[in-house]
């Protein structure tokens, strides 16, 4: 298989996620994401693409609290992706993304089910927005129906209506011209996103041999394109 | 009927069916065919008028190089010519109350790909070198607009299929987000 | 083999021939759509390509530019605009949120009266009935006309609304809603004027600090300028040679701040001030630091005593001294005043104190450390001033004397935001006439005899002086991006339309329209970082940019102490004997909700609160040992009642809690405000009662004890992290009422 043009990256830097969910409300604006009612919330079917957990760690009082901004790997070694019956979850060999192809989906939800992350949500609803709420909806992203899974992009139509512009424009894709909603949203900078292939951006200068980097569940070899960066503790000498 | 039951009952069956499927599909076919039949508009628009007196396809959907949208003119783009042109043809008067009344023209759609389906003009149209008449027909010569082809998606994957990089086109995220 | 047509074949043929017909009847669907184009479109606009319109975010005091994302005539996305100094391209939750303002499905549409205040029977009238109305109330009214507005108001309506009641002879314009009333606006300006000579709010410069204390400031949060501090906080943990600072979060429960701190000192509620005065304390007399500070600071304090501070606010004094010497060690140390320490009843001193703090670390005013809001770069240029807790009450005691005939509400929910006791729907009783401009029937409107409703921040013009601001002062502009929504008309057009009928308030208010004003303004900022001369470029660039900051930022001073004042501190007073009430009572803004104006957005509602993960509800934290005590778990109600007010609502356990504290998140309790805010949750103001601070600048909302009683009745808590399990939780969950 010809080795792909790019590898999309993102970054999250644990020691500076403050957990205020900006990216979370960016995320629903942006890839018209339906906002699951209080019920529905009880039942587990709360649906963000990108969600904050929260770890406690120690006791009262040296209780701690960590935050850890989840959203879809985009696995090299999807879990998700060789058990589609429909071929709705494939791997984007020019963008090098795990892709998720809402006509093709017939909701088994074999992908959520595989997916050690628990990035990927079913729409056991047809989406309800209320007029005028559908006026705000984004045209570039398909509003999905009952029956259809989703999982973040990592905003690939941004991705897309970059480099088509930059193709119809006939110059190379710059590396500032995409940016997920959520990595152009975040106040502390803690989200960066890129081309791993390209030695001068951003995350691949991040991702320069560090202590700090790691993956989720490596152990499991999905190969994930989403590194984190450890957060740390200062301490002052007495 | 003394032939109908002459023939045994399974096979008069059998023939009971295909009779059904076969009216279904020239149903089908006759209206399949009929749907790609030039929709009525609501003025007369004729394509031939306009090419024959020179005019260019960018001319009025303007935006095929710099959008995934071509864009159809505003009332106002057609007015600019239309306020001194031909102004006593009845079309022309039709668009001129539009005009008059601020109300857009609500043309009828000739091409449709469904909603999940992200069709970029601009990316055919610089990058890859075609031009309108390779996809949208001879619409030069058309003097009431119909559509040339079913753009489904093998009609799609036909061309995209002949490129050189046609791994990457086949991509499914090419077209679908 | 012949046989007769019977009835049998007949039906059969009949079948087959009807079965037939319809079938045929049946075409695939004709893809009939219709495509409009523009009858004359927007200049310089691209069919399938979004323009994107520079405007202000309004969804909190702070004044963040936006930029938003428009197709067709549709806002899709806001995004923070790059180039504005204040957020510099970034933005908060609740600013992405701010779509959901501008397409709230129960905004009204049109102008509408109530013939009975709180009937909720609301008939629509024409634009020019409504106006009229309001005119002729006002003409009648003479000076006995009151404006309530809030925070977020455009800084040209409440310039118009001064503008008029100076020249009706009425009450300068009152500005109070929970948001500033909270975190203590007032009260931290009131400081500022009383140590540095100059009413402006504080500001602090993070990202170069070495040392960070925050006494409960949760800066992140729902602070003064949330997405600026965010941005702040990001510099501050990524510092040249991997300096990555050290921030110690004081406050009895766990907010995002302390969640990221290095180090949480849950300290006793209320102490947040004997805290900080120990610390100037501990540097004066062991003379940590340079000698002209430890001099400085000894002048500021008077003699606490270290060891009953550490008792009172169960801060051990090795721990007090080890931040003291932390914070006096650093090169670049800030400490940060939070909103709980602004709600005591002595919240002046212990603000002097944290600011004493900042005085003496010797960073104030360099280029990191406590600066103070730049002043307005032209008169012509106003801010809404939040106002005294006393001012607000004044006001109410005219309105319930009868002295205020036509109240107009613009902005500002009173009727959610402050508590019963402070008495505001039996003053609104004695005002013959009142009338709100809100776009969406809230708490305050429904009491409202006239509801005009203005446009939404998105469809609006005006600007906003960026408050607080850090390094210079900037005017943020605000420009619809859309055609209005719905029927609704600017307050201020309003306003100058009502004026030119009323002699007095006609020659103060002589503009044809609000945007004739805007301009006069924005020709007397002249020219800034954008450039240019003459009134149609000045506009212009203002509407491009976004706004108009200096063309180069000034040099940051360094606020001088104008009078040194020996700080006398206190120990905190509650309300609430111990005995009866056991538990302290802490309140925050929840980071979604803000102060409940986030409550009719949904992706604010059903985006999980990030500390509990909760959605949609209202909770009790309590740690677990006293949940244990109390017997309760996760979604038991129990009955929380201070002496002034009680609610119900459903536990949380909270590991990062002080024991003996509990605490509710405001935001919910919504009776109107639409279908999303309307009948979830509860509103915890209930338990909060009329009291002041010592000075009356500030509501004293952090000086409560309550007492907690189990129910016995539960619900479901809409918890995202299903701590049980999705089976368990789904099997055995009770679907909240």
């Amino acid at each position: 298989m010809e080795q792909p043009e790019r590898k999309w990256t993102m970054i999250v830097d644990i020691d500076k996620c403050t957990g205020c969910a900006a990216c979370v409300v960016a995320c629903h604006a942006e890839n018209n994401v339906p906002i699951v009612t209080e019920q529905e919330v009880v039942r587990g079917r709360g649906q963000h693409w990108i969600r904050i957990e929260r770890y406690w760690s120690g006791e009262y009082p040296h209780v701690k609290a960590h935050f850890l901004p989840i959203l879809c790997q985009h696995c090299e070694n999807a879990p998700c992706e060789p058990v589609c019956p429909a071929y709705a979850t494939v791997h984007s060999p020019r963008e090098n993304l795990n892709l998720q192809i809402y006509n093709r989906c017939i909701g088994t939800r074999y992908c959520g089910n595989n997916c050690p992350y628990k990035v990927r949500f079913f729409n056991y609803f047809d989406p309800n927005f209320v007029e005028p709420q559908d006026q705000q909806l984004n045209p570039d992203v398909t509003v999905r129906s009952a029956g259809v899974m989703e999982k973040c992009t990592f905003c690939v139509q941004r991705i897309r209506r970059a480099e088509e512009k930059a193709l119809a424009e006939g110059h190379p894709l710059r590396e500032d011209e995409v940016v997920p909603a959520c990595v152009q949203t975040c106040p502390t900078g803690a989200l960066v996103f890129g081309d791993l292939y390209n030695p001068e951006s951003q995350v691949a200068k991040l991702l320069e041999p560090n202590n700090r980097k790691f993956r989720l569940l490596e152990h499991l070899g999905t190969l994930p394109s989403v590194y984190y960066l450890k957060g740390g503790t200062s301490r002052v000498s007495e | 009927m003394r032939v109908v039951r002459s023939i045994p009952r399974l096979w008069r069956l059998i023939a009971g069916v295909v009779l059904v499927l076969v009216v279904l599909a020239g149903v089908y076919l006759i209206f399949g065919l009929r749907s790609r039949a030039a929709p009525q508009q609501p003025i007369e628009f004729n394509h031939q008028i306009m090419v024959s007196v020179g005019m260019e396809c960018l001319y009025c959907h303007n935006t095929a190089t710099r959008s995934p949208a071509a864009g159809i003119p505003s009332v106002e783009k057609c007015m600019g010519c239309h306020k001194v042109i031909a102004t006593e043809r009845p079309q022309v008067q039709e668009l001129a109350g539009y005009w008059e009344r601020q109300e857009p023209i609500p043309w009828v759609r000739i091409y449709r790909v469904p909603r999940f389906v992200f069709f970029n003009h601009s990316v055919h149209v610089n990058a890859a070198g075609l031009n309108c008449e390779r996809c949208h027909g001879d619409v030069g010569n058309m003097v009431e607009t119909y559509a040339v082809v079913d753009m489904n998606m093998g009609w799609c994957l036909n061309c995209h299929n002949q490129q050189s990089n046609a791994s990457q086109l086949k991509d499914c995220v090419v077209c679908h987000r | 083999m012949a046989r007769e047509f019977t009835r049998r074949d007949f039906l059969k043929l009949g079948a087959m021939g009807a079965a037939t017909a319809v079938m045929a009847g049946c075409q695939p669907p004709r893809p009939w759509i219709t495509l409009e184009p523009y009858v004359r479109p927007p200049e310089q606009q691209l069919a399938g390509v979004a323009t994107w319109f520079a405007s202000t975010c309004r969804q909190c005091p702070a004044g963040c530019g936006i930029l938003v994302r428009i197709m067709n005539g549709r806002a899709l996305k806001i995004e923070g605009n790059p180039d504005h100094p204040l957020n510099q391209g970034k933005l908060c939750a609740r600013g992405q949120a701010g779509l959901q303002v501008l397409y709230n499905p129960d905004r009204l549409t049109g102008p509408v009266q109530q013939s009975q205040r709180g009937s909720r029977t609301y008939e629509p009238l024409a634009w020019e009935a409504g106006i009229n109305t309001l005119y002729e109330k006002l003409a009648a009214a003479g000076g006995r006309v009151a404006v309530w507005t809030n925070s977020t108001v455009s800084g040209h309506l409440f310039d118009l609304f001064q503008r008029f009641s100076a020249a009706v002879g009425g009450p300068s314009p009152l500005v109070y809603d929970l948001y500033t009333g909270f975190n203590g606006y007032r009260l931290l300006a009131d400081v500022s004027q009383e140590l540095f000579g100059r009413a402006a709010l504080p500001t602090y410069s993070l990202s170069h600090a070495d040392v960070i204390l925050s006494f409960g400031a949760d800066f992140l949060g729902t602070g003064l300028s949330a997405v600026r501090y965010g941005r702040e906080f990001g510099g501050f943990r990524s510092q040249p040679l991997g300096k990555r600072g050290y921030l110690v979060q004081l406050e009895p429960r766990m907010s995002i701040s302390a969640a990221v701190a290095d180090h949480w000192v849950p300290l006793r509620p209320g102490t947040e001030g004997l805290v900080a005065g120990a610390l100037v304390q501990i540097i004066a007399e062991e003379e940590l630091a340079s000698a002209d500070r430890a001099a400085l600071a000894q002048s500021l304090i008077g003699g606490l005593d270290v060891g009953s501070i550490a008792a009172a606010s169960d801060v051990p004094a090795e721990e007090l001294l080890h931040l003291a010497h932390a914070f006096a060690s650093a090169s670049q140390a800030v400490a940060l005043p939070g909103a709980a320490l602004t709600g005591t009843d002595a919240g002046a001193e212990a603000l002097a104190a944290v600011q004493a703090l900042n005085l003496i670390a010797g960073t104030a005013g360099e280029a990191s450390g406590l600066t103070l809001s730049p002043p307005s770069p032209s008169e012509a240029v106003l801010s809404p001033e939040p106002a005294a807790f006393s001012d607000m009450q004044a006001l109410i005691e005219q309105m319930r004397a009868g002295q205020v005939q036509v109240l107009l509400v613009h902005g500002a929910n009173p009727a959610y935001d402050l508590p019963e006791q402070v008495g505001f729907l039996d003053a609104v009783a004695n005002v013959p006439f009142v009338a709100s401009f809100a776009p969406i029937v809230d708490e305050t409107a429904l009491w409202a005899d006239l509801i005009l409703p203005d446009r939404t921040y998105l469809e609006g013009w005006g600007y906003a002086l960026v408050s607080p601001s850090f390094d210079q002062p900037a005017v943020s502009g605000q420009q619809p991006v859309v055609t209005p929504v719905f029927d609704s008309r600017s307050t201020a057009d309003i306003l100058l339309t009502v004026a030119r009928g009323i002699p007095a308030a006609a020659q103060a208010l002589p503009w044809p329209h609000e945007v004739a004003f805007l301009q006069e303004t924005v020709e007397q900022l002249g020219p800034g970082a954008a450039g240019g001369s003459g009134i149609d470029v000045l506009w212009t660039r203002f509407q491009q940019e976004g706004g108009w900051w200096p063309a180069s930022p000034p040099e940051p001073e360094a606020p001088s102490l104008a009078s040194a004042p020996t700080i006398q501190l206190q120990s905190p007073s509650f309300r609430g004997g111990e005995e009866e009430y056991p538990y302290h009572l802490y309140l925050y803004p929840s980071g979604l909700l803000s102060d409940g104006r986030g409550a009719s957005q949904p992706w604010l509602q059903g985006s999980p609160d990030p500390m509990t993960t909760v959605s949609w509800q209202t909770w009790v934290e309590l740690h677990p040992e006293t949940a244990e005590e109390l017997g309760v778990h996760d979604g038991d109600i129990v009955q929380v009642t201070s002496p002034e007010g009680e609610l119900e609502a459903p536990v949380c356990v909270y590991p990062a809690i002080r024991p003996d504290t509990v605490a509710i998140p405001l935001g919910q309790g919504h009776t109107d405000y639409g279908r999303y805010a309307r009948d979830r949750g509860r509103n915890p103001m209930q338990l909060v009662g009329a009291q002041a601070d010592a000075t009356g600048s500030s509501l004293a909302w952090s000086t409560l004890r309550v007492k907690i009683r189990p129910t016995g009745e539960k619900v479901a808590l809409a918890l995202f992290e299903n701590k049980v399990g999705v089976t368990e939780g789904f099997l055995n969950a009770e679907f909240p009422h």
